[in-house]
This record gives structure tokens, sequence and C-alpha cells, in this order.
């Protein structure tokens, strides 16, 4: 039995301790993820206590496909697209921020071709296997170095690399397909 | 496939530098950086870039937003009231607050006031089950083993701190000198300040066991009449007919709860009971001699397969496995 398996097993049933660490181990991650599509730090933080909650109540029923990890970011992200078309507005203020950050691409079709693919990064983790996207996510995320990653996983740096390497790899072939 | 071809242009050993390369990791590989934005790169590059960027950003606080969701699941009563694992039940000394409950309930208003304040929460862990965490409202925790129940109400800490305990438990609790904290243990209640120590007490009928890890415990019996002061390390024990305590030196004694075990030249035959108590692990050797040999070694919560291993290691043993059943025959 894989690790993740026996942590979907253990909240299943109720596991409280297993719910939480999965919670403390992911939450970071999915805020920041949430941000990137939501824009609005408080929004971000919400859908992803929201999330957890609604997961707790209904956790006899998960189902899941990918990793347990891409499971959490397709759930964060069908929530913030669902939160996206409901406000509209935000959605203005969402493109202009977009604008901002990509102010060294002059080209409008740069921009609109950039959210499209920030939309494609849950698909991106979905494909990755667990530890893979763990890594990727505590990197990427959390911010943190490869050694910090290295040493909280009990893994080798050299463990870390070959991972993100497999990350970048999935990351460009998900941005570049059609 | 078309992005085969792109990810082909590049070796593993050239995604892991770039990956570096983009993270900030490394120096820039400027040849192969060249190539791969050159490639459609920028993008991505850009993009992996930025989401590292976002930690910049404001903080998260983890440590809050867990205890909103938290609080917001024990409000729903969800955390520890409905689940498959954990059976509902009411005990006996309980039973007669039903029943009042019951009488309460055609009263109306009344009813709805003893529903919400005293509702009891009852936690219960099956036979394979251990360690269940349960974390109290005034940020104590209490870690169960198996066939154990703990009781506590819904409005714990508001009036005082009280629970009562059937089987095991390790306790963690957050020091509150206004709010002395009560385990009703059966034959004898145990109070205490901020501390942590672990209990035993089967059924109603068994002695009370309690082991110190920090602080200060008493161990009282129900009349009050015999107390018991527990320093860290001590095991105190509280029976009718007898009370008293020892010096701890049995260095698994919450084994249970931290998966730590410690063997100094012990015979395999207690090595194999501590394994089936820890690791859920049945060891059975045919051969009597082996259950005779000593073990000096030390476990941390590693996996089955890894101790049968170093177990036969050390022995010159074979195992066949069954489940968590484990054969052990000479080589």
């Amino acid at each position: 039995m894989t690790r993740e398996t026996e942590i979907i097993r253990r909240i299943r049933q109720g596991d409280e301790g297993q719910f939480e660490s999965l919670f403390r181990s992911s939450y970071i991650s999915l805020v920041r993820y949430a941000k990137s599509l939501v824009r609005d730090h408080d929004t971000a933080e919400e859908i992803v206590q929201d999330f957890f909650f609604r997961l707790w109540q209904d956790r006899e029923k998960i189902k899941i496909d990918s990793s347990l990890n891409g499971y959490l970011f397709r759930a964060i992200h069908n929530r913030c697209i669902h939160w996206i078309n409901h406000n509209r507005v935000v959605m203005k203020h969402a493109t202009e921020m977009t604008y901002k950050s990509t102010e060294n691409t002059d080209n409008p079709s740069d921009i609109i071709q950039y959210k499209e693919l920030q939309l494609k990064i849950a698909k991106i983790i979905e494909h990755l296997p667990e530890r893979c996207g763990r890594i990727f996510c505590m990197n990427r995320f959390e911010g943190l170095k490869y050694a910090e990653i290295a040493k909280k996983l009990s893994v080798s740096v050299k463990t870390v690399e070959a991972n993100m390497g497999r990350a970048l790899k999935e990351f460009r072939r998900v941005l570049t397909e059609q | 496939m078309k992005e085969k071809m792109n990810t082909d242009k590049f070796t593993d050993r050239d995604w892991e530098d770039l990956a570096s390369t983009l993270s900030g990791e490394k120096e820039d590989k400027s040849e192969l950086l060249d190539r791969f934005l050159a490639d459609k790169g920028n993008i991505t590059q850009e993009l992996w870039q930025k989401l590292g960027k976002m930690n910049d950003e404001k903080e998260i606080n983890v440590e809050k937003a867990w205890d909103k969701v938290y609080s917001r699941i024990n409000e729903s009563g969800y955390m520890t009231t409905q689940t498959p694992a954990r059976i509902i039940r009411i005990r006996n000394r309980f039973l007669k607050i039903a029943a009042a409950a019951l009488i309460l309930l055609s009263l109306g208003t009344v009813s709805l006031y003893f529903a919400t304040m005293n509702k009891q929460i009852v936690v219960t862990t099956a036979n394979d089950q251990k360690n269940l965490r349960v974390s109290l409202p005034d940020g104590s925790d209490i870690f169960l083993n198996r066939n154990t129940e703990l009781i506590y109400r819904a409005n714990f800490g508001k009036s005082g701190r009280h629970a009562a305990l059937s089987g095991e438990a390790f306790f963690e609790i957050n020091p509150d000198p206004s709010k002395p904290f009560i385990v009703d243990a059966g034959k004898a209640s145990i109070e205490v300040i901020g501390t942590s120590f672990n209990i035993i007490t089967n059924n109603s009928d068994s002695a009370v066991e309690v082991y110190v890890e920090t602080g200060k415990v008493v161990l009282s019996d129900n009349t009050g009449t015999q107390n018991i002061v527990l320093d860290p390390g001590y095991v105190g024990t509280m029976d009718t007919k007898f009370s008293g305590k020892i010096l701890n030196e049995n260095p698994n004694y919450i084994s249970w709860k931290t998966g730590r075990l410690v063997f100094d030249r012990q015979r395999l035959e207690i090595v194999f009971k501590d394994l089936k108590l820890v690791y859920d692990m049945d060891i059975i050797a045919d051969d009597p001699e082996i259950l005779n040999e000593t073990w000096t070694s030390s476990i941390d919560n590693q996996s089955q397969e890894t101790i049968i291993r170093l177990i036969c290691a050390s022995f010159n043993l074979r195992y066949t496995q069954d489940g968590n059943v484990y054969h052990l025959v000479k080589e």
C-alpha cells in the first residue's frame, strides 16, 4: 500500500490527526495557487479553508484518480474557476494584475495566452507522481530551497534535483501542448 | 507526438540543470538555458519563476487557518460524532443522564438547553485503530490506544476541564492553573494542571495505572481518602485494596504512542510481544530456542518489513509472511 492511499484510507475512517497533517502540509501551496487564480489573498485562503471543511464532511466519498496532491490542486482549481465565474468584476482586476506581472511581454495576445497557461498548473501537478508534485510545491509555492526540502523529506538533494527536473519537463510539456 | 519531440531535445540531466537554474539553485548554464528559451521556453521560465516569487507576498498563517477550519468542523459536530470508525455509545454511568434527557425532551425549551450545553462527545477506537489524536478546545491533545473510549462534554473548558476514560490514552495537557484537568478513570481520578501522562484503565473493575512523563499528577481514589502524588518517571497504581508508586524501568512504556522501542539484551519473546502491541505484528517462531535469544536494538517508526529483516539478519533467520503474521525459521 502506498503512503497516499494509506492517508486517504485513514481520513475516510475519520483520523483527525492525518487530516490535520494533510492540511498543514498542503495549505500554503494551495493558497498560493488559488491566489494566482483569484488574485485576492483573503479569498484564496477562504476557498482553501472551505474546501478542507467540505473534504472532511464528505470524506467517505473521496475518490482519487490522480495523485493525492494532484487531487487537491484540481479541487482548488475548480473552486477558483467557479468563484471567478461568479465574480466577473474581479476578473477585470485579475487581467490587470496579470498584465502588470507580464510587463516585459508587450504583446496582448501573449497576455491572454499567459492567463490560459496559468490555468494549466493544476493539470501539470495532476500528472506528476506524488513525491515529485510535493517537491515541486515545496519549492515553487512554499519557497523552500532544495537543501531544505531534502532535509524535510529525508531524501538527498540529488533526489530533489531529479524530481524538480522531472517537474520542469512536465511543466514545459503541458504548457506547450495545444 | 508533437510535444514529445520538444521534450526529447533535452536529456533528464538537462532538465535537472534547467530546473536548478530557473529555481535559482545553481549558476546559469547559459548555453543550455539559451537553447531552452529559444525553443518557446520563455513562457515556461516566466511562469515558473513567477510562482516562486509569490512567497514574497503576504505571509500565510497555517496555524490560524487550521484553527478556523477546526472550529468550523467542531461547531458542525462532524469532527467527533459522525465517523464510521468510531462507534458512539453511551456508557452505563451516562445512561442516567440520557434518561433524564428523555424526560426533559418533553419539556421543550429545557431540553434544548440540555442538548447544547451538556452534549456528551464520545470518541471510541476500534481494535485495529491506535494513536487516534483528539484535540480538545483548550489546546490539550489526547492520544487514544486501541479499544479505548474517551468522553467529554461539548462545552469542555467553559466551566472546568473534565473527561472520562476507559482503556489507555496518553494525555498532553495545556497548563491552566485556574482550571485543573480531571480525568475520571473508573476506580480513580487523576488531577493535573498542565503535564503529560499515560493512563491505563481497562474496565471499571481493574486497577488504574498512571505513568507521568512531565509535570506533576495527583492520583486519587473515588472516596478521596487515598492520594498519590506522582513525579515524572513514576508509575502509580490505584485499586480498591492497594495503591502505590514505583519508578518506571520499562523504556517502552509509551511506545504504542511514540512508535519507538528500545531493547537492551531483551529476550525475543518479550520483543515480539512489544512489536505486537506497537506495530501490530504477529511474529511466530516454531523453534522455542529462537524465543530465548536476546536482542539489543532500537526501532523508531520503521516498517514491518524493515523490522522483520533486522531480526532475521541478527539471528540468521528466514521469514515467511501472511498479512501481519510472520513465521520465523532457521536458515
